[in-house]
């Protein structure tokens, strides 16, 4: 798919993306640079590659990027030290969020050497039942006629970002899915430069209005509408994008790359219809609102609500969760016995944080319940690598289903090698926790225990302080796995602790209270190994505070890959006992603590706990508790993810 | 308000026929005045008399869609393109009650899909491979100034006139106008113009002229 280049006038700056698109590749990372000159002595090639080195890695940290053009043929083949096709940090030359590691933050590639990845340890890597085409962010899924639909952001050329349109799948489950043609191509002016995030608003009488962001020729974001071409096709094959296109473009005071990802409307009484588009104003992230009645001619509102200092908004989303019901609730509910919820994907530090709040539908504005836990400086929604979340009402069973992407944390030179990028997690109900009133639960969709196979149990196995226990399962590498962890209170409130509780502490340094968990993805000798497990912190006042954390840091031998460690606080009410669930899948991991009041999701790239090797253990490294654990193990079978066939 | 009912009735055949032909309007009066063949002065003259007669109560009662048809009407002969404003206005429901303003909104709206049209015409035609490097080019150069247009000028001129800001929004407008004027040019004299519909400049102008109306 070519790009539309005009060369007589450069409006944003785009010359180096010009000259990258047309021009020969200058660098190529990973290999040092070579003297112009013929040497002299050893100092002048010592100085030599320095500058070079230097400016190499100037040019490739304050270049703009480009997106890949170059269909991924070359050099897929294994096992290859050298680094091709050279792969740039993509910057933000569009507005785009841009791939970067937390505590490696930078450009890894000018760095690190390339770890010498074999084919096996490549294609293990593939999950075998979560959502995952080539290379993916997230868009609007939805329920029609049967089917669970899922568009996509998809590169059909590469396994990184770029000439992005609209993958699809249906399922009729949420857990095996078909591939169906892509439905959306960036094909006119208005979208040229990729066919964006988008959402699906269903109207009372079946009419789907897809509204989607669309970069324009010159890299403006604006908003457009498509609809199915037959919305009698329970397949929703084909769809048309309104002749009138843009229906919203950026409005004063919003920068013309800061206007995306139109979220689902709502309806209020008076028939109107609402949606939200985050952006920012200077520093201060903002989600505006929009309303119509026909989904042709909008108008601008007002905003729903702002943070200062929070930055860009993406992926918007607004919804009512039943206070009172454990049901989901349709985008338009409004009344008593529900609270809103306001969540932003932050494009500064490309997390999803949320905030439990109050809508006000004829003032047009939400408050957070607490201020302090407002939108972008409060919960976040998986405190792992998931981002660009999304959800929907799933009206067929009443639920609310939330999505989340999930990217690579390797090198893209790694990805480009395996030859995919990104997966979904798999889909999580989102229920108001009742108990504590402050936060949701993410609990995964039912369907997924129907992959269960081979059930095995372990109860009341009593972990002594600094205990690791095997528990023996073999190819331990598509689990679902339900945990215990009973703690003595008395314990609790005896030990003396002195313990930073700001965050969690890594898994193999022992404290009083723990950590204790459970260590997946670890080979028999434990020199690959990744915790996932509690950390109970007790300040020498006496404040306990609790964590949910997963460590990667001994997780793979592997360079080039994030191994930081990941946490989030997780209230556990007098009474409860720690609890906690995962879903192992290969290199994705997804933890759920305390029935989902805290969620992790992060990857892993093993080298020898794969295949058969990969094992599964408890452990518990406190000093001065047991902890009595009781685990159910089931292993998982691949979901059907696979191109639709029409007589299937 | 003879005057008002006459218009109708010589409006309401004109804009019949500027739905169908545009160029047959001027035919279709004459036909219309020609197939009344004068047997005499006389009958000529009674059938004057009783139709003014008849028509003087029927505005009298002042029926409204009459009444704001007859505002349409007055506001678009304010407007230097007669013909196009009423063709935007009168067949628009909205247009019925409301006022200047509302009614320079329809006209701007109308002005945005057509300038979307455009630009997207002129830029499939600028990346079409089977027009010459002539045409390409042109259409090249009106996509740049429609982008313009499409993306800035035209919101923004609806937004000013959404919150009182009319001098702007004029600026905008006829900012648009001279852009669309520019794209249009290109295609003078080299027979018709490979883009369909090119009235940007003439509706960004009525626009304009309802706007100085508030």
């Amino acid at each position: 798919m070519a790009s539309v280049i005009f060369p007589q006038r450069d409006l944003e700056q785009n010359e180096p993306l010009l000259r990258a698109i047309n021009g020969p590749e200058p660098d190529h990372l990973g290999q040092t640079g070579k003297p112009r000159r013929p040497i002299k002595g050893i100092a002048v090639t010592v100085t030599f590659s320095c500058l070079l080195l230097l400016s190499l890695l100037a040019l490739t940290l304050n270049r703009p990027g480009r997106p890949e053009a170059s269909p991924a043929s070359e050099s897929l083949s294994p096992a290859r030290e050298s680094l091709s096709p050279a792969v740039v940090s993509r910057g933000k030359p569009q507005g785009v969020s841009e791939k970067a590691f937390g505590a490696t933050a930078g450009d890894p590639m000018a760095e690190v050497e390339a770890f010498p990845w074999t084919s096996d340890m490549l294609s293990w890597q593939r999950s075998g039942y979560h959502f995952q085409p080539r290379n993916n962010w997230m868009n609007g899924p939805l329920y029609h006629k049967g089917y669970y639909h899922i568009f996509y952001q998809y590169n059909p050329d590469s396994a990184i970002w770029g000439n992005i349109t609209w993958g699809h799948a249906i399922s009729t489950d949420l857990i095996n899915w078909n591939h169906l043609p892509i439905s959306l191509l960036p094909d006119q002016w208005y979208d040229i430069h990729g066919v964006w995030t988008g959402s699906a608003t269903i109207l009372p009488d079946g009419n789907i209005m897809m509204l989607y962001t669309g970069d324009t020729n010159q890299f403006v974001q604006v908003q457009n509408l498509a609809y199915p071409a037959n919305l009698s096709d329970p397949l929703l094959r084909d769809w048309v994008k309104y002749p009138g296109n843009p229906v919203m473009t950026p409005p004063e005071g919003i920068g013309s790359k800061d206007f995306r990802d139109p979220s689902t409307a709502w309806v209020g009484q008076d028939g109107v219809w609402r949606l939200t588009i985050g952006s920012k104003i200077n520093k201060t992230g903002v989600s505006l609102v929009y309303k119509t009645s026909n989904f042709t001619h909008f108008e601008l509102e007002d905003t729903l609500h702002e943070v200062p200092g929070t930055g860009m908004w993406e992926c918007v989303d607004f919804y009512p969760v039943s206070t009172t019901t454990k049901n989901g609730l349709d985008t338009s509910a409004y009344g008593p016995g529900m609270k809103h919820l306001l969540k932003a994907s932050l494009d500064d530090d490309k997390h999803d944080y949320y905030a439990l709040g109050t809508y006000d539908l004829a003032g047009g504005k939400w408050v957070p319940d607490n201020p302090d836990l407002d939108v972008g400086i409060g919960l976040r929604l998986d405190y792992g690598k998931y981002y660009a979340s999304k959800s929907f009402y799933d009206h067929k069973r009443g639920r609310r289903i939330l999505w989340g992407w999930v990217g690579e944390t390797d090198t893209e030179a790694d990805d480009l090698l395996k030859g995919w990028a990104s997966l979904l997690t798999i889909p999580r109900v989102v229920t108001y926790d009742a108990k504590t009133g402050t936060n949701i639960l993410q609990w995964p969709v039912k369907e997924v225990e129907s992959l269960r196979r081979h059930t095995t149990e372990f109860k009341d196995v009593v972990l002594e302080p600094g205990s690791i226990i095997n528990l023996n399962i073999t190819s331990a590498a598509q689990l679902d796995v339900s945990a215990v962890f009973e703690v003595d209170e008395g314990a609790l409130k005896s030990a003396v602790g002195n313990d930073v509780i700001g965050n969690c502490s890594p898994a193999a340094v022992r404290k009083a209270l723990g950590p204790f968990g459970l260590l997946v993805l670890a080979d028999e000798s434990l020199s690959e190994l990744t915790p996932v497990y509690f950390y109970i912190a007790k300040a020498s006042d006496g404040t306990l505070k609790k964590w949910l954390c997963t460590d990667l840091s001994r997780s793979t031998k592997a360079r080039g890959v994030d191994k930081q460690i990941y946490g989030g606080p997780v209230s556990v009410l007098e009474g409860e006992d720690y609890t906690m669930r995962l879903l192992v899948d290969h290199s994705i991991v997804e933890a759920f603590g305390q029935g989902g009041r805290t969620c992790i999701t992060s990857r892993v790239y093993p080298t020898r706990a794969i295949d058969g090797a990969a094992r599964i253990f408890l452990f518990n490294n406190a000093t001065n508790i047991s902890v009595t654990a009781s685990v159910k193990i089931w292993k998982l079978d691949s979901a059907k993810i696979r191109p639709f066939k029409i007589d299937s | 308000m003879i005057r008002g009912c006459y218009d109708r009735l010589y409006y309401n055949i004109k804009v019949y026929h500027h739905q169908q032909a545009q160029s047959s309007s001027k035919e279709l009066l004459l036909q219309v005045t020609a197939n009344m063949s004068v047997p005499s002065l006389k009958t000529t003259a009674i059938f004057t008399i009783l139709t003014t007669a008849l028509l003087i109560p029927i505005e009298c009662s002042r029926i409204t869609p009459f009444e704001d048809e007859s505002f349409v009407t007055k506001v678009c002969k304010k407007t230097p393109y007669f013909d196009l404003c009423m063709t935007i206005l009168f067949p628009d429901r909205r247009s019925y009650g409301a006022d200047a303003k509302g009614l320079a909104k329809i006209v701007i709206e109308r002005d945005w899909n057509v300038a979307k049209e455009i630009q997207a015409q002129a830029w499939s035609l600028a990346h079409d491979g089977r027009k010459s490097h002539d045409v390409r080019s042109k259409c090249g150069k009106c996509a740049l100034e429609y982008n313009e247009i499409v993306l800035q000028l035209i919101p923004r001129a609806m937004r000013m006139v959404d919150v009182g800001k009319y001098g702007v929004s004029i600026e905008e407008l006829k900012d648009a106008a001279r852009k669309a004027k520019a794209c249009d040019e290109q295609f003078k004299g080299k027979g018709a113009s490979p883009i369909i519909n090119m009235s940007v400049h003439d509706i960004s102008l009525v626009a304009v002229a309802i706007i100085k109306l508030i």
